[in-house]
């Protein structure tokens, strides 16, 4: 038989397919080929390959096979330049979202012990209270592990074959996996999704590879991080300066153009505020220049103010980079499959998730322009799956995914910053609802409540559909979640204020949201004289 | 402690604790063993010699074989977590200690790792496999 005509894509894969017209299969077509792939006679070792084991990987692949589809999955993970490597399961569970919140969670235990004493509670001595850092790291360490565990014996169950390798195309239906030991593994795969991810970038200065960790670190790190350093104040800089202060390790932020760029700059200036009253500094305009070992082993940072021209340094224990990431596509060997959907970033463009190689998919970080965020990978790994193997049409929505930024007083948001809705819709066009806020539980401890603020973005026309949800206070994950649901069905601000609230939360607030920007009133809360 | 068995090729041991305070002498003792340390926690065997446990019962057997096959130098220990009642008492020291963070039975923990196989799993011989693979 011809083989072409077992591809189930034979229509529209380019291999088959000139300007733009389905053409009728020609057996001259195969034979151009120099090589014979072992798949060319249309049979194939698996019907999907993903390569990246992570959030958009796994659930791409575990949905694809209880769809009946015959799974495998690279994952394999470079030692980051300070050694650290870990298991299965990508960088959420590794070295991003988990180890992060829990880190973050025991940032706030240790405040609650003395808020606590406020409450009644007899504290032996709170000046002896403090963080032991192994302890807190082989807590969350062995959690890692026995989520990588968990993740492995899932994929064995669900007969995903778990391939721990770097993963490369060969050809367009063929990867090639190096394992730990050098030996390869070859692969034949019907369909390949790419989700590698990325990893943390370091600036091109003196001393930042050798001597600078970055998130792949910090949460295994083997001693005590003490007074640190944080270059980079996007949301993985504020979220380490963050605990760090709060662990009790004084903490620098090098802020090179402005704190949460892409965020809401109102609230992001809420979030800095509220580090900084919590003794964080932040040294704006600023770009790093060079990082040095000191005898006595510390490290001895320079920056450059780069609005004055004048040069800073400082000497820390632990300098933590958090520039940017990229993404991890040189190593895949694109242009074996003819993949060049390349942004200049490195990034995969992608629209509906498929590149320019028809059988050839993408999701994740390693995708241009979408949030790079866990439950946004997962979201589109499985509805990709659903319509490779089941028929579905249903496309991914990257608008309004809500977010949270994991900063001492948290900031949850979901739509619109207040600039983009401007931006999109001139200001004339929106209402601004907003207003301070006081939580309960703050009074007794005497807890600072100047950041505790929110805003609702609406169009101004009644019934104000509302395009962004903007909360900085506690829990703001919980309080925005819901409310997302809220937006994706619509909401408007007259049926927000028709919402009853629960009493007495801080989500509340978002219902009694009724001062507007433009009025000018006060949005502090009515008996406030702070 | 009965049940002792060596296997001499491969230097397998399979004990066999009953009951809590058993478990923890069984424990004490550990430390100088370098073999790796399996625990396969189940219900008490009824008069008919099957475990109250239904589950247990379907995995027993299954482990069982796995392990007379087993070409590798371990220790397994089959612990017996009482009858249903002592059991289920939400305070049954079996799942108040933190070093087995028993939820279910059946479970086998491998000592001082996090690998583990809860309930059904223990019924699969491919995840028995990965249990006893050497990993880093
Ligand atoms: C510090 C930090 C905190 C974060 N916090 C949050 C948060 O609170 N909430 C949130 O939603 N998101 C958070 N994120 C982002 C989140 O981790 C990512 O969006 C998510 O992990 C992306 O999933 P992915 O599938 O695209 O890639 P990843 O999860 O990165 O998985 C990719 C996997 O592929 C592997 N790989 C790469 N190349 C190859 C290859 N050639 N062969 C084989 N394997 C390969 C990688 O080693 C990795 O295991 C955080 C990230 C960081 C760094």
């Amino acid at each position: 038989m011809d083989p072409m005509f077992l591809c189930s894509r034979r229509n529209e894969c380019n291999r088959y397919r000139v300007s733009g017209q389905p053409i009728k299969p020609k057996i001259e077509m195969v034979v151009k080929d120099t090589t014979r792939h072992p798949w060319e006679d249309g049979t194939y070792d698996y019907d999907l390959a993903v390569i990246g084991g992570g959030s958009g990987g796994l659930a791409c692949a575990k949905e694809a096979v209880n769809l009946g589809a015959k799974v495998a999955v690279f994952d394999y993970v470079t030692p980051s330049p300070q050694g650290t490597k870990w298991g299965l399961g990508g960088t959420c569970v590794n070295v991003g979202c988990i180890p992060k919140k829990l880190m973050h969670q025991a940032a706030i235990l240790g405040e609650s012990i003395h808020e606590a004493v406020s409450y009644g509670w007899q504290v032996p001595s709170l000046e002896s209270i403090k963080i032991s850092w192994p302890a807190l790291t082989e807590a969350v360490q062995n959690h890692i592990k026995s989520v990588n565990w968990v993740t492995r014996v899932d994929l064995r169950d669900k007969k995903i074959d778990y391939i721990n390798a770097l993963g490369e195309f060969k050809d367009p239906h063929t990867l090639v996996g190096t394992l730990k030991n050098g030996s390869k593994k070859e692969i034949t795969a019907k369909n390949v999704v790419i989700a590698v991810g990325g990893r943390p970038h370091y600036p091109e200065i003196p001393g930042a590879v050798e001597y600078c960790i970055s998130s792949d670190d910090i949460f295994s790190l083997g001693h005590p991080p003490g007074k640190t350093l944080v270059v980079g104040a996007g949301y993985i800089g504020l979220e380490c300066a963050g605990f760090l202060k709060s662990l009790g390790y004084p903490a620098t932020v090098l802020v090179r153009s402005v704190p949460l760029r892409g965020f809401d700059q109102q609230m992001a200036q809420m979030v800095t505020n509220e580090m900084e009253q919590r003794g964080v500094v932040f040294h704006h305009r600023t770009i790093p220049l060079s990082v040095e070992k000191l005898e006595n082993g510390q490290l001895k940072a320079r920056w450059l103010n780069t609005e004055t021209q004048e040069q800073g340094e400082d000497v820390f224990d632990t300098v933590l980079m958090a520039t940017g990431r990229y993404a991890l596509t040189k190593a895949l060997n694109l242009e074996a499959a003819g993949v060049n959907c390349i942004s200049e970033s490195g990034k995969i463009v992608a629209a509906a998730e498929q590149t320019n190689v028809p059988h050839v998919y993408a999701v994740g970080d390693v995708l241009e322009g979408r949030p790079e965020l866990t439950p946004v990978a997962i979201h589109a790994g499985r509805l990709l799956a659903r319509r490779m193997f089941a028929g579905a049409t249903q496309q991914m929505d990257y608008e309004n995914v809500a977010t949270t930024v994991f900063t001492p007083l948290e900031y949850g948001c979901v739509g619109l910053s207040e600039e983009t809705a401007v931006h999109r819709f001139g200001s004339e066009s929106l209402e601004v609802y907003h207003a301070y806020y006081k939580p309960t539980e703050f009074f007794i401890p005497q807890r600072n409540i100047r950041n505790c603020y929110l805003k609702a973005v609406a169009l101004r026309d009644a019934p104000q559909r509302i395009l962004g949800l903007h909360f900085v206070g506690p829990v703001a994950g919980e309080v925005i979640q819901g409310f997302a649901a809220a937006i994706k069905c619509g909401i408007t601000m007259e049926q927000l204020m028709n919402t009853v609230g629960i009493h007495p939360t801080v989500a509340e607030e978002f219902t009694r949201l009724n001062i507007t920007k433009r009025s000018g009133k006060d949005p502090n809360p009515a008996s406030c004289c702070s | 402690m009965n049940a002792i068995k060596i296997d001499n090729m491969v230097k397998k041991e399979i004990h066999t604790v009953n009951n809590y305070d058993e478990f923890n002498e069984y424990i004490s003792k550990l430390s100088e063993k370098k073999a790796k340390v399996y625990f396969m926690f189940t219900g008490k065997k009824k008069e008919n010699g099957r475990s109250w446990c239904i589950y247990c019962q379907m995995a027993e057997p299954i482990v069982k074989a796995f392990i007379g096959e087993l070409q590798k130098e371990i220790i397994f220990v089959y612990v017996d977590v009482g009858d249903r009642d002592y059991w289920k008492d939400k305070a049954c020291p079996f799942r108040t200690d933190a070093r087995c963070k028993l939820m279910v039975i059946p479970t086998i923990i491998k000592w001082k790792g996090v690998q583990r196989l809860e309930g059904s799993q223990c019924t699969k011989r491919e995840l028995l496999q990965m249990l006893f693979e050497d990993d880093d």
